[in-house]
């Protein structure tokens, strides 16, 4: 019980805290429909504090589609809403429901439904001390809203209602010539705006009536209902005033053109086919004014159909004018019958002209458009396209009709004649073009371009195929250059050649113009192709001969005898002239030439060098001997073979450029002894540069320990430019030893200054090797002591 | 009292006996002294070599090289001198030589030369003045200058493109670059920079040089001779070198043995001295011969016909054998450095280029011995030879002349006479006797001053023009041979029979002259050599040996004169017998 206690007492200051501050009504609202009633605590006027907040309850409305109406006049002394939500410690929002009252209502009409079970209204804001003078009241929307504006309506109906004299007036006091027609439809347009207005309006409130209200004799209701129609027989007549004022202003608008005047036909039809609605005055002035017109439509298109010149359709609807006939109870003469059989007949044939002509251009249109290759079911659509069109076509003649001679028809029908044998024509040309197609078709299968040409060209009437088929001279080029390339490749040279020349001779194009020229560089191209094919593979096996063969140290000769150093194919063709051919060919053999008599001995003599010098002793002499035969089939200028040569062969002269270097020579032999004695050889030619004009040189010739330990038997025979040198005079020859390293000094040596100086020495030895032997010139010096 | 008397005579007689032996008035302690002829004093000039004997001698006492030659008991060695070899470095286009120049070497105008207040010559520092690159530099552009009239010039342009070298470093190493002709030794190096350096302030052209680095200093000119003090920076033995004048050199052997002198470089006759065979007093040494004697002949008096009779008149074998009086009692002997004794024939000239100079020796001219039978009906009645004995050689001019006008001799056609120097500029000769001195047994044959010197032998002037073109390449004038500009009165001024030959000869001896290549040499010294033989230009007599003595004041092995080295190269390691 104390725990009651204690939370109620908790909860009372705990809602004593609650930022607003709930105003209970004694008696409490009631949701009933009803008039105004006064919002009071037990008599007496609820207070409001200034900057307080304050909200009351109010209960679901007992339906849907009501309103609570509150009014108070607290005027903006006090700021308030109504809310479905609210929480008075401001946790929650508001959602103030909108106020439907109109602004100078002096009430609020809140939107409130049965399906909310209390509405709160809320004082956000109190600006002074007051007394909340509140009165409330609960009722349906339909009638808040009507009963709030039934007075406005009503007078409105009464400003928008047209006045009915003019229209009764017509045809009998006022003539259709001089009535406002624009004024009056102005009017009409503005009032019937209003009217509509008024009924959409009423059609809103409408649909808020609840089912019960509906036969009932509730005063709102009626007054509803009676306002309701009498808007409905305001429009209706404004409706037929408008529709008359506007065929007669078409009457009289049309007055002076025939052609308008029939262009109007079918609303004077649609007016007279209705012709009850509207008072007999105004029906009959308009009736007697299109018989009237109607005289004059007659004469007028006979005369027109008699110039016509072309053979474009009638603009002559003779359904309606027939039509206008009959709704104007006008009998039908037998010209116009005759007109109007013509201009059927005419516009008949016209209108088919014209869609066979369509036919015919979009078939057209369709070819122009194609891309690709168009396969024959392509053709054959339009051959029975063409077959549609000409099966289009009427007769071309107008049998008995007046006018079956005028310009027009005897144009229409040379049009028809002309438009039948395009679409002949047209037919025949597709179904030649699908039997082409099909042949285009296989030929493409089976990648015979040049057939394909063949075919098109062949067919010149199917001059579209030329573009459809554009690609076709790239293809064949193509075809023909990737047969030649892969011959080529597998060096089918016979194949390659066969197929440049075919490709020289190649005529067939679509468009030779363009093709020419790219196939004439084509053949260039692939001419240059084969010559250095046929070059590189010869030289590939060259290279692979030589490769195989650099090494070889017996007959050496032989390998320059070999077919390799021929062209792998001799080319006879070629695009330029004979003379080019040839000199095309003597420029491969020179090539082949070069190969053979420059680029052979020069690798192999390299190759064969580097190892001699590597080992001297690993088949010395038979290398050096390889390198000489090299050498006498080397024809090139490079100095650095030449020398490598020169320095195998004992015959040649080294040269000695430099002083004070030792320059390394091979004695080899001359002869060829395997076991015995060989004579052994080596030339040096001095070419020193000098200032001298009498030059000597003091000659060291280092010599292998195994000659020189011969100390001075070791040379058979020294020369100088073929004089043999013998020790004498100051002229010796320092015999080689041990210690002077085997060197053999030759000095002084007197050598011609800036010609040739060959110191050819001699020697015998057991043995066929290469012996090595270093050379090297000093100058003589002055010297003081 | 005549006892008395004679006890004191006596005793006079002994002291002057024992003053005449010990000479004290002539103590030559820790003095070198060496004659020369007061009129031919010697004037030095490292570079450029003298007709004095002498002053290129004294090269070696003054200065020092990069490197010095020095005579050894076998040959010849190189000794540093203002540098050390570092290295020698191959490269391709030249052998880098690397020097270290010495750093502390002083000039000797370091050094005050005073005489204090007893009278003694004393020595003190001054600033020092060191040897730097500079000086080095200075001494190349000297040789540069002189050209093919220095030896050292050819050894150097035969060696270097160049006469420069790069540095000093900071470690004053300087670097040649020698030409990569031939796989340079460090002894061929050594050889090459030995040219004796002279310091950079000095007159490039002065008439002699007198600042050097050397084991000696130039004390001055007197009228009693010419002093050289010892170096304080560098180790010699010997305090005091005195060059003393005389008249001539008759009495050099006279004044060696009465002690006024106590080296006498050369001998009369080049023989060995009778009066100095006493060798506990002195001492013998022989080295190669340096001067001989021809007969150049005058070939605007005497046609080639004419001038081969006379050749082969004139017997030269028969006029050495005279002249040193072989067979007879009175035979002046010889030996020479090899220890060979009386070889006169190995002196006998049959070319200009001395049988005992390197040309011959080494083969490279082989003269023409056999000079035919000579024509006398070619040559004039008489032969009228001059010579001047006032320049030395005055007694071997003497017996020379005597030998000539023997009437016994040379069918008694030529008539020889003494002339002064006046009286043989005129040219009124038809062959001049004449000692050529100074010639160096190596390839520095001085041709020009056979050739081209002006015929006044008060003077040494060569009469060499020539012209370059503007490339700094020069050739000969043939204003060279004026006629009365050189001994043999050649002349290429005017077209005459033998103007062709003359000018070839020209044209030899400069390219003999100036060739820095030994091998042109060579050929050059072939071909004057027959072309001498073609137009008979001299009669090419003998040479004098070389003999020089010493007091045995000093110690005979500290003494070196091997053949070839200059005679004072090592004056620095004499030293005197303790």
């Amino acid at each position: 019980m104390k725990k009651i206690i204690l939370f109620t007492l908790l909860a009372a200051m705990l809602s004593g805290c609650a930022a607003y501050k709930q105003l209970t009504p004694e008696p409490a609202v009631k949701a009933a429909e009803n008039g105004y009633i006064e919002l009071k605590d037990d008599q007496e006027w609820f207070e409001l504090d200034a900057g307080k907040k304050y909200y009351i309850e109010f209960p679901a409305a007992p339906a849907d589609n009501f309103y609570l109406i509150t009014k108070t006049d607290a005027g903006d002394k006090i700021s308030t809403v109504l809310s479905p939500t609210f929480d008075a410690d401001e946790k929650g929002a508001l959602n103030p429901l909108p106020n439907e009252a109109a602004v100078d209502a002096g009430e609020q009409a809140w939107p409130v439904d049965a399906g909310v079970q209390k509405f709160y209204w809320v004082i956000e804001n109190v600006r002074e001390d007051m007394p909340l003078h509140l009165e409330y009241r609960y009722l349906p929307r339909w009638r808040y809203k009507f009963e709030t504006q039934a007075a406005a309506f009503r007078e409105l109906l009464t400003e928008n209602t047209m006045s009915r004299q003019t229209y009764e007036a017509i045809g009998v006091t006022v003539k259709t010539a001089g009535l406002p027609f624009d004024q009056l439809l102005g009017e009409l347009e503005n009032k019937n705006g209003q009217i509509r207005g008024l009924q959409k309006q009423l059609a809103t409130i409408e649909k808020l009536f609840p089912a019960s209200i509906v036969n009932s004799s509730d005063p709102a209701y009626l007054d509803f209902t009676r306002l309701k129609e009498d808007l409905e027989i305001e429009n209706t007549f404004q409706e037929n005033f408008r529709k008359a004022l506007q065929v007669l202003q078409l009457e009289v608008q049309t007055r002076g053109s025939i052609p308008a005047f029939a262009k109007a036909a079918p609303q004077f039809n649609a007016f007279l086919q209705e012709k009850e609605r509207y008072p007999k005055n105004i029906s009959g002035t308009l009736t007697r004014a299109i018989d009237a017109r109607l005289d004059e439509l007659t004469p007028y298109y006979d005369d027109l159909l008699r110039r016509k010149k072309d053979i474009s359709a009638i603009d002559l609807n003779v359904d309606e004018i027939t039509a206008l006939y009959d709704n104007a109870g006008k009998s039908i003469g037998q010209d116009y019958k005759n007109l109007a059989a013509y201009v059927t007949l005419f516009n008949r044939k016209a209108g088919r002209r014209q869609e066979a002509r369509q036919i015919l251009d979009q078939a057209r249109q369709k070819v122009q458009s194609l891309k690709g290759r168009p396969p024959a079911k392509f053709f054959g659509t339009l051959t029975a396209e063409a077959q549609k069109a000409l099966s289009l076509l009427p007769s071309a003649g107008f049998g008995s009709s007046p006018y079956r001679k005028t310009t027009a028809a005897k144009k229409m029908t040379s049009a028809i004649h002309k438009i039948y044998n395009e679409a002949l024509s047209l037919k025949q040309k597709y179904n030649q073009s699908r039997d082409v197609a099909k042949t285009l078709s296989r030929l493409e299968a089976q990648k015979q371009y040049g057939k394909m040409i063949e075919t098109i060209n062949n067919n010149p009437g199917l001059s579209f195929l030329k573009t459809l088929y554009a690609d076709l001279d790239q293809k064949s080029l193509q075809q023909q250059k990737r047969a030649i390339t892969t011959a080529l490749a597998q060096q089918k040279w016979a194949a390659a050649e066969q197929g440049l020349r075919s490709l020289f001779n190649e005529r067939r194009f679509i468009n030779g113009k363009k093709a020419g020229p790219v196939k004439k560089q084509l053949v260039r191209a692939l001419e240059d192709t084969l010559v250095n094919r046929v070059e590189r593979y010869t030289r590939q096996r060259v290279n692979a001969f030589v490769n195989e063969k650099y090494g070889t140290l017996d007959n050496v000769n032989a390998l320059y005898d070999n077919p390799v150093f021929e062209p792998v194919w001799d080319i006879t063709f070629t695009s330029g002239n004979k003379a080019q051919l040839a000199a095309r060919k003597q420029k491969l053999r020179q090539r082949l030439q070069k190969l053979k008599e420059i680029e052979f001995p020069a690798k192999a003599i390299t190759a064969l060098y580097r190892d001699f010098v590597a080992d001297i002793n690993n088949n010395g002499v038979a290398r050096a001997r390889a390198i000489v035969v090299h050498g006498q089939h080397y024809k090139g200028k490079d100095r650095k073979i030449k020398t490598l040569v020169a320095e195998c062969d004992p015959w040649a002269s080294k040269w000695l450029t430099k002083t004070a270097d030792y320059r390394l020579v091979y004695a080899l032999p001359t002869t060829s002894n395997s076991q015995g004695e060989n004579t052994y050889v080596f030339r040096i030619n001095i070419r020193i540069p000098t200032e001298a004009r009498f030059p000597v040189y003091d000659l060291n010739i280092k010599l292998p320990a195994e000659v020189g330990k011969k100390g001075g038997a070791w040379y058979q025979q020294i020369t100088m430019n073929k004089k043999v040198l013998k020790p004498e005079g100051r002229f010796s020859i320092v015999a080689p030893g041990s210690s002077n390293n085997y060197t053999a000094l030759v000095t002084p040596l007197s050598v011609e200054p800036g010609g040739d100086n060959v110191l050819e020495v001699r020697f015998k030895q057991k043995g066929l090797k290469v012996f090595p032997v270093s050379i090297m010139a000093e100058k003589p010096i002055l010297r003081k002591n | 009292m005549k006892k008395g008397l004679i006890i004191g005579g006596g005793l006079v007689l002994a002291a002057a006996i024992v003053l005449f032996i010990l000479k004290p008035w002539k103590n030559l302690d820790n003095h070198i002294v060496i004659p020369y002829i007061a009129h031919q004093q010697p004037l030095i000039d490292p570079h450029l070599p003298s007709s004095i004997p002498l002053s290129d001698k004294l090269d070696e006492v003054l200065f020092d090289g990069l490197f010095n030659v020095s005579a050894t008991r076998g040959g010849i060695t190189y000794e540093d001198g203002l540098a050390e070899l570092v290295d020698i470095r191959k490269g391709n286009r030249a052998y880098e030589v690397v020097l270290r120049l010495k750093p502390r070497k002083k000039w000797h105008n370091s050094y005050e030369i005073k005489t204090n207040e007893d009278g003694e010559t004393v020595i003190e520092d001054k600033k020092a003045v060191y040897f730097t690159a500079r000086d080095l530099n200075f001494t190349l552009r000297r040789i540069q200058r002189l050209g093919s009239l220095s030896p050292d010039f050819l050894l150097l342009s035969q060696s270097m493109e160049r006469l420069e070298f790069s540095g000093p470093d900071d470690n004053n190493e300087i670097i040649f670059r020698f030409k990569p002709i031939r796989d340079w030794s460090s002894d061929d190096i050594k050889e090459m920079l030995s040219f004796k350096i002279l310091p950079y302030d000095s007159d490039v052209m002065a008439r002699e040089y007198t600042d050097g680095t050397g084991p000696y200093m130039d004390a001055g000119r007197e009228t009693e001779g010419i002093h050289f003090l010892k170096n304080p920076a560098e180790t010699a033995n010997v305090e005091h070198v005195d060059l003393k004048p005389f008249i001539d050199n008759s009495t050099y052997t006279t004044e060696l043995n009465n002690g006024n002198i106590n080296v006498l470089l050369s001998t009369p006759y080049g023989a060995l001295s009778p009066i100095l065979d006493d060798t506990s007093d002195f001492f013998v040494k022989s080295n190669i011969s340096t001067t001989n004697f021809a007969l150049l002949f005058n070939t605007q008096r005497l046609n080639r016909e004419q001038r081969k009779a006379l050749r082969a008149l004139i017997n030269n074998k028969v006029v050495m054998e005279r002249f040193f009086k072989v067979g007879s009692p009175q035979q002046r002997h010889i030996v020479d450095y090899k220890g060979n004794s009386d070889n006169y024939d190995d002196y006998l000239n049959y070319s200009l280029f001395p049988s005992t100079s390197y040309y011959v020796e080494e083969n490279i001219v082989e003269p023409l011995k056999d000079k035919g039978t000579p024509d006398l009906s070619l040559l004039p009645d008489s032969i009228v030879i001059q010579a001047t004995l006032n320049f030395g050689y005055r007694e071997e001019y003497s017996d020379l002349i005597e030998i000539f006008n023997d009437p016994a001799l040379f069918s008694g056609r030529l008539r020889a006479r003494a002339v002064n120097n006046e009286e043989l500029k005129k040219g009124n000769y038809d062959a001049l006797l004449i000692a050529i001195s100074g010639y160096r047994n190596n390839f520095f044959f001085n041709l020009y001053n056979i050739f081209l010197r002006e015929p006044d032998l008060s003077l040494h002037k060569i009469n060499l023009v020539t012209d370059s073109d503007g490339k700094g390449n020069r050739s000969f004038n043939t204003a060279s041979f004026a006629g009365d500009n050189n001994f043999f009165r050649l002349d290429l001024s005017a077209q005459g029979d033998e103007y062709n030959d003359i000018y070839t000869l020209l044209d030899y001896v400069y390219g003999f002259m100036s060739t820095r290549e030994v091998s042109d040499r060579h050929e050059y010294a072939r071909r004057i050599d027959l072309l001498d033989q073609e137009m008979a230009l001299g009669s090419w007599l003998f040479s004098l040996p070389s003999t020089a003595y010493f007091s045995r004041q000093f110690d005979e092995k500290s003494i070196n004169l091997y053949g070839h080295a200059a005679q004072l190269s090592t004056i620095e390691k004499w030293r005197e017998k303790k």
